[in-house]
């Protein structure tokens, strides 16, 4: 009886002693906040979005409304975005509520809605990225999957990141994936990328955690890395009938009072 | 102001919200409400909560912006609709819906024009999200109005939603 426990004493002792040494990088990652493996798969889809140039985006979206104080709702929408990087970009917004075409050439950003035939065009700077952010701060527009845009045009989002976890291998559209769940002060996010030769985001899922019902964003997505595109597509040539309105200004302010 | 009484405001006539909202501030903001607003707009707020659909955070955008110097570019070309009301106030950058607007409880805006426009004693800068029937479509000077009778509204792009801001009669 005292030896078997000596025995155990020693092989506990033993498997502890070792355990360390063996498994140490995959068990602090696995525990950490920070996984290395998350953060690998993130660099590795973000490395490859860099050295796309041209690219379509065919997304689904859904997005929380909330009525009736504490009811969410889903509004749905299909996104076409066409990209040439660093200066064209293209977007038809398809939702429960709007019909919306972006236009942007290096000089001008047009937004127009077919449905009432009003555009508002305005001088914009010289790459999408900078446009895509001026666009949010100066008129409260954020583009369908603008992150993935900004991401293949070089912007580094690890400095956000609080915690990110690699969940597991998952299937979007039939394809595997790699599952990763992303924290950050005012949003979690999960992020689905393709296994293999092109890791390429296929669903994102965004939770608004500023808000009490945490209302969520989910978007599948198609790529398509050889897409046909006229230069034409990206200048706005307004219909006959179709009448030219303004944009209203946002403020530039630091804070989001309007998500306490 | 908490999402139970915006609720509550909503369903008070607009004349007596200015009341409301004079009750419930101090003196000074009061006057500057009423001042500023002049009518049904002053002192009312209701949000509608959406998600975001960006990870990325409004200081970073806005410090990118700021050091790329690409704020302050096409002040004079925007519609400054904060000259008449404080719409800046309600507009948030995460959205690209409106909520300068009155929502009923199932998310439809409610707040629309009435024909008579100024006249009628809606104020000036007052915006709403739907115009009454029988408009027409006037550009003046470059600018296009939406003449609702004796009327005048300028519709503009609040995010990406239309809205039409009540104007005096262009000349």
């Amino acid at each position: 009886m005292k030896l078997t426990v000596l025995m155990l004493s020693l092989c506990v002792a033993t498997v502890m002693a070792q355990a360390p040494s063996v498994e140490r990088s995959y068990a602090a990652g696995r525990d950490a906040p920070i996984d290395d493996r998350a953060i690998v798969t993130l660099a590795r889809m973000t490395d490859f979005l860099k050295m796309l140039n041209t690219f379509r985006i065919s997304s689904e979206s859904s997005r929380d409304e909330i009525v009736d104080t504490d009811m969410k709702v889903q509004k749905n929408a299909s996104n076409v975005m066409s990209v040439r990087l660093p200066d064209r970009l293209h977007a038809h917004v398809r939702g429960d509520d709007r019909d919306l075409e972006f236009f942007y050439n290096g000089r001008t950003l047009t937004v127009f809605s077919r449905e009432k035939n009003y555009y508002a065009s305005t001088p914009a700077p010289p790459t999408i990225s900078r446009t895509l952010d001026a666009t949010r701060a100066r008129h409260g527009i954020v583009m369908p999957l603008a992150d993935f845009i900004q991401m293949a045009a070089g912007e580094d989002f690890k400095q956000s990141i609080v915690g990110a976890g690699h969940i597991g291998t998952s299937r979007i559209d039939g394809v595997e994936c790699d599952h990763l769940a992303i924290r950050q002060a005012d949003v979690d996010w999960q992020v689905w990328i393709e296994k293999g030769a092109t890791p390429l985001p296929r669903k994102l899922v965004i939770t608004t955690k500023n808000q009490p019902t945490q209302p969520q964003y989910v978007a599948t997505l198609e790529w398509d890395l050889s897409p046909g595109i006229d230069d034409s597509l990206f200048t706005f040539v307004p219909p006959p009938n179709a009448v030219r309105i303004m944009f209203a200004r946002t403020k530039n302010r630091d804070e989001s009072p309007a998500n306490p | 102001m908490n999402q139970r009484s915006a609720r509550v405001v909503r369903r008070i006539r607009p004349a007596f919200v200015v009341a409301v909202a004079a009750l419930l501030v101090l003196g000074s903001t009061a006057i500057d409400a009423q001042r500023r607003g002049g009518g049904a707009r002053a002192g009312v707020r209701v949000n509608q909560n959406v998600s975001r659909t960006s990870v990325r955070s409004n200081q970073t955008v806005n410090r990118n912006v700021t050091a790329n110097r690409d704020i302050d570019r096409n002040v004079n070309r925007d519609l400054n609709v904060n000259r008449d009301i404080d719409i800046d106030r309600d507009i948030d950058f995460d959205r690209d819906i409106d909520i300068d607007v009155d929502y009923d409880r199932w998310g439809h805006p409610i707040a629309r024009g009435v024909a008579g426009g100024v006249a009628a004693g809606v104020a000036l800068g007052t915006t709403v999200a739907l115009l009454p029937s029988g408009c027409s479509t006037i550009v003046v000077g470059g600018v296009a109005y939406s003449q609702c009778g004796s009327g005048w509204y300028q519709p503009y792009y609040s995010g990406t939603t239309v809205q039409y801001v009540v104007v005096s009669a262009p000349r």
